[in-house]
């Protein structure tokens, strides 16, 4: 704790050196129709002034020399607006913009300096444009922000269909996922194919895969921050589309016009109402369906405070006749007060709780009982943003974190074959303090430097067990409930700086280290519900990664592309592993299974993107490697990781082709996924039995697939109500993807080999119909 | 778990469909492979040793005939095998005994190779019959074993099953670990969970040790899903594949009667 209050004393100390007879603006952005926020928003002093953007809340504070000064205010998609002032005291500026009625033609507004990928020292960062989102195709017609990340550079997917993701050669379990600053556990519905956000309530996605900043910590790869919509502030209005797969609805509005709002949104699937056709009991009484609902209150309590409540609820549900269900899903709960001391420090209250439980239930005549799992959370987290006088940026704050892992546990009926089951939960404490530092050197220089520490303590009561190197047991210890277990402290150095070279480029570079206590165990090729979860504890460390990389970003043809090219390597300690054939359901001993070794991963991306115009898009391509080294796995040698693909390239494109049409084309190619093939055969029992030899040695063949969409939206004279239709075609040329690769003996000679792919979807169209008023 | 790999792979293939493609695969350096397999039904064993092979070759395995085979109980006493063809090596005066622990020796060329292995006792059988199951809109019959399993200690199964007479296949191993000491019952089919009224069936219920267990069950767990599939984990030493065990084994033979309803 005393560094940590040192490191504070210094940074505040810092801004005291500036100068400061100037007037300080501030206040928010937000869109003129909905009262919406606008996050990252460019607010700028004409003729060479500074400028700033504001944070995730809409707010901004900015310094500015007294006397009158012309202040542009900008955001992508949206008209500029430019207000004189006349400062002679602080002021005050609460900004609402308008949104660009559809071009046809290209606009490039001179003069307008956006805050573009080449000024920010942020580096490794994307953002998703929503609106965007629904000409990129995507399967089944249901647009999905973890779909289209995939289709960014450094992302890789994690299969056909899902919404599994890979940043940077890392874990799967490695990225943060945060929904309004709650964790989600599971990003997936229906094992994979949709994902757990429902783009209709989402209002910004962010995601980032190095450079990461110090407010953000607890996952090793990367950081996807998603902001739900408050809620129009100033008129009632609704959304919806009915689809192949699922319906969705939107409801939001004032509460008390211009002060609250309220956002309702949810979603669900029917594909299991044709089960209910069948004459079959058993399987017209199964199912096999989710849903989710997000919601948002905002309070704007004055002009210093703003109350924020959100929330998700969503729930799997699949059944067979009355035997057997099982069901998953996510919560999530937010409260959240924004505050405004003085002009140059705006403060975020969060107080958050989120969990992900599963439920088994059997209830067969030799089998009667259920299974259940709950990992959850609450957090407190106070952060800050102090913007000083020479129009620096200072970020820092305190997070405390309260975990409970609850893994598996059987209960039985009476008279059932089972018996009960019970395994220990495991409890953690996290308590984080950080401060981040932006500061613009001049006109070319300006860099981030941040630091977070992690505290981790693991907590009893419980029975906590010793293994030797070939995991046998060696030792127990009790702890009770007051006692703690074990203590891990982390320094997370964050450093990122920009060098602008000319108006055109810029070169960029950034170090980070992060650290992760929450570790998934999946063995499966995609990740179930059921994966386990096990925090750090005196057998299992902190996975540690370390990144470097490096950056060119320059506009090209005017400032109509731009062009990013990021290499990054990547160090990782105590990543993990299992043995061979380990026991991983409902496993005392679980600890002993595991193995731990290091990782590396590195690569080159490339991204080319239009953003302006009748057609728009982006190419992306990466060049990476991504690699593991744990004993005993493959005699100790390097291997491949699962998700390591050298080519990963997709190119979108979105075109207006009239008002009323609008076409989008994406097409994906990567290499194949680094595989372990049987290398020979033997016979045991009289049956072929595969040899296998080296860990991921060999590959999938290629990927590729081109998905195709166009946007029908008919004009109508009615000013509310709109409608639109979405067609799509996934996979257009019906190119059969190696989903798995099967070996098998042949039918007829039993000593031929058969190598089967086996393919999940072809081609595939889709419908929806979309609503709003 | 069963139940939910079985309905998550049902949903997965539903929509999927699937070809033979042609993948070059490569080919490893051969593996010595050592199946010996001991039993108390007769006096006559048998352990087969044996090479990988390529995995386009026509032949199911190559065969070793130059190894010297042994079985050594914990008094020193020693059963020799004999070499007589294609690999499988033969005792027709050995049949083990409960309770006790056998030492495996192999010699290839100067190589060793040892394993050990105890049989256990066996569990009996207190009921044994079939139902008849709706799943999924299809009928199919279960051949149904009920016993009570012993609680004082761990304790695991094996299967194997022929069906009119067809070749003796392995069906599955199962452990007590969700069920020590109940009345446990173990519903079983055929390889491909197609019994019909009428058949032949002979069932073989082996009580097995805990690391012949692991090798049957690391086995039964690759499925297509498994990320990294690998050899099961051999009781043998220096590298040979394969395993090493001394069963206790009744054998069953029942008739798949008329429809049950």
């Amino acid at each position: 704790m005393r560094v940590l209050i040192l490191f504070f004393a210094v940074f505040f100390s810092l801004p005291q050196i500036s100068k400061g007879q100037d007037y300080v603006l501030n206040g928010y952005v937000s869109d003129s129709s909905s009262g919406e926020r606008l996050i990252g928003s460019t607010i700028q002093v004409l003729d060479g002034g500074n400028s700033v953007s504001t944070n995730s809340y809409g707010y901004f504070s900015l310094s500015i020399p007294k006397g009158e000064v012309t202040v542009l205010v900008s955001h992508v998609g949206y008209e500029v607006e430019l207000k004189t002032l006349s400062l002679h005291t602080d002021q005050r500026l609460d900004v609402e913009l308008t949104r660009q009625s559809k071009v046809l033609d290209e606009v490039v507004i001179s003069n307008q300096r956006e805050q573009s990928i080449l000024r920010s020292p942020q580096m490794g960062q994307t953002k998703l444009q929503i609106e965007e989102l629904k000409n990129i195709p995507v399967i089944f017609g249901e647009r999905d922000v973890l779909k289209t990340i995939q289709l960014l550079p450094g992302v890789t997917s994690g299969g056909e269909g899902s919404t599994d993701f890979y940043v940077r050669g890392g874990g799967g379990d490695q990225n943060l996922i945060l929904l309004d600053e709650a964790t989600v556990y599971n990003t997936s519905h229906l094992l994979g194919f949709f994902s757990t956000f429902n783009s209709d309530a989402i209002k910004d996605v962010s995601l980032y895969k190095g450079g990461i900043p110090a407010q953000f910590g607890g996952r090793a790869s990367s950081v996807m921050d998603v902001k739900m919509l408050e809620g129009n502030k100033k008129d009632l209005r609704g959304e919806g589309g009915i689809g192949l797969i699922a319906s969705r609805l939107k409801l939001e509005g004032p509460l008390k016009k211009g002060k609250s709002s309220f956002m309702l949104s949810g979603r669900r699937t029917y594909a299991d109402l044709f089960l209910k056709l069948s004459k079959d009991k058993d399987i017209n009484e199964s199912s096999l369906y989710f849903y989710d609902f997000n919601t948002k209150l905002n309070f704007e309590l004055d002009d210093r405070n703003t109350l924020f409540v959100s929330g998700y609820f969503g729930r799997d549900a699949m059944s067979y006749s009355d035997l057997f269900s099982f069901d998953w899903g996510n919560r999530t709960a937010t409260m959240r007060w924004n505050h405004i001391f003085n002009q140059k420090i705006f403060s975020n209250t969060s107080l958050i709780y989120s969990d992900f439980t599963y439920n088994v239930d059997v209830q067969a005549s030799n089998a009667d009982f259920e299974i259940s799992s709950v990992i959850q959370n609450l957090n407190f987290k106070q952060d800050f943003d102090y913007y000083t006088s020479s129009n620096n940026k200072l970020k820092f704050g305190l997070h405390f974190l309260y975990r409970n892992v609850n893994p598996a546990s059987i209960s039985a009926r009476e008279n059932t074959g089972v018996n009960d089951l019970g395994i220990e939960s495991r409890r953690g404490i996290e308590l984080d303090g950080y401060a981040s530092y932006e500061w613009k050197w001049n006109e070319r220089i300006s860099t981030i430097t941040g630091l977070r520490i992690n505290n981790f303590m693991a907590l009893g009561p419980g029975t906590f067990y010793g293994f030797d190197a070939d995991g046998i047991r060696e030792s127990e210890e009790t702890y009770r409930s007051s006692d703690i277990v074990k203590h891990y402290l982390n320094l997370e150095p964050r450093w990122s700086m920009r060098y602008l070279l000319n108006a055109q480029s810029s070169i960029k570079a950034s170090y980070n280290r992060v650290t992760q206590n929450l570790h998934k165990l999946t063995n499966t090729t995609s990740s179930l519900p059921t994966d386990q979860y096990v925090i750090s504890s005196k057998n299992v460390k902190p996975q540690v990664v370390d990144q470097v990389s490096a950056g060119y970003f320059r506009h090209v043809f005017g400032e109509r592309y731009e062009l990013s090219i990021e290499s990054y390597y990547k160090w990782m300690q105590n990543q993990i592993d299992f043995r061979n054939g380990a026991d991983l359901q409902a496993n005392v001993y679980l600890e002993g299974e595991l193995l731990y070794g290091k990782g590396r991963s590195y690569g080159l991306e490339w991204i080319l993107e239009k953003n302006k115009g009748r057609l728009s898009g982006w190419l992306s391509y990466t060049l990476s490697k991504s690699e593991r080294q744990i004993d005993p796995i493959n005699n100790g040698n390097w291997y491949n990781a699962r998700q390591d693909r050298m080519h990963d390239l997709s190119l979108v494109l979105m075109y207006q082709l009239s008002e009323k049409w609008t076409l989008g084309s994406a097409f994906t190619y990567f290499t194949g996924n680094a595989v372990t093939f049987p290398r020979g055969k033997y016979e045991i029992e009289n049956q072929t039995m595969y040899y296998y030899t080296d860990r991921n040695a060999d590959r999938m063949p290629d990927y590729h697939r081109w998905d195709l969409s166009a946007t029908y939206e008919p004009k109508n004279d009615h000013k509310k109500w709109h409608s639109s239709w979405s067609f799509g075609v996934y996979n257009a040329y019906n190119r059969k993807n190696a989903y798995l690769i099967d070996f098998r003996e042949n039918e007829i000679n039993k000593n031929q080999i058969d190598t089967y792919r086996v393919a999940l979807f072809g081609i595939i169209p889709s419908v929806t119909w979309n609503f709003k008023f | 778990m069963k139940y939910i790999i079985f309905l998550c792979s049902t949903v997965l293939f539903l929509s999927s469909c699937e070809d033979i493609i042609d993948l070059p695969v490569k080919d490893a350096e051969p593996k010595y492979v050592i199946e010996a397999d001991l039993h108390n039904l007769s006096n006559k064993q048998i352990i087969k040793i044996s090479q990988t092979t390529r995995l386009n070759d026509v032949r199911p395995k190559k065969g070793i005939d130059q190894a010297r085979v042994q079985v050594e109980n914990s008094k020193g006493q020693i059963n020799r095998f004999s070499h007589i063809g294609e690999g499988n090596y033969i005792n027709l005066n050995f049949k083990p005994v409960e309770g006790e622990r056998y030492k495996l020796n192999v010699n290839i060329d100067g190589e060793l190779f040892t394993a050990y292995s105890t049989m256990p006792k066996y569990v009996e059988v207190d009921t044994l019959g079939f139902v008849e199951e709706n799943v999924f809109g299809k009928e199919y019959y279960f051949l149904v074993v009920r016993f009570q399993d012993p609680p004082e200690e761990a304790n695991f199964y094996k299967y194997n099953m022929s069906v009119n007479n067809g070749a003796m296949e392995f069906i599955n191993v199962s452990s007590d670990k969700f069920n020590n000491g109940l009345n446990v019952e173990h519903r079983l089919s055929n390889k491909d969970n197609d019994l019909k009224e009428g058949d032949e069936v002979k069932l073989t219920r082996s009580t097995i040790d805990s690391a012949v267990y692991k090798y049957w069950n690391e086995y039964q767990m690759t499925s297509l899903a498994s990320a990294s599939p690998g050899n099961p984990t051999s009781n043998i030493s220096n590298g040979a594949l394969g395993f090493f065990s001394v069963r206790h084994t009744e054998e069953y033979e029942v008739k798949v009667p008329g429809f049950l309803k």
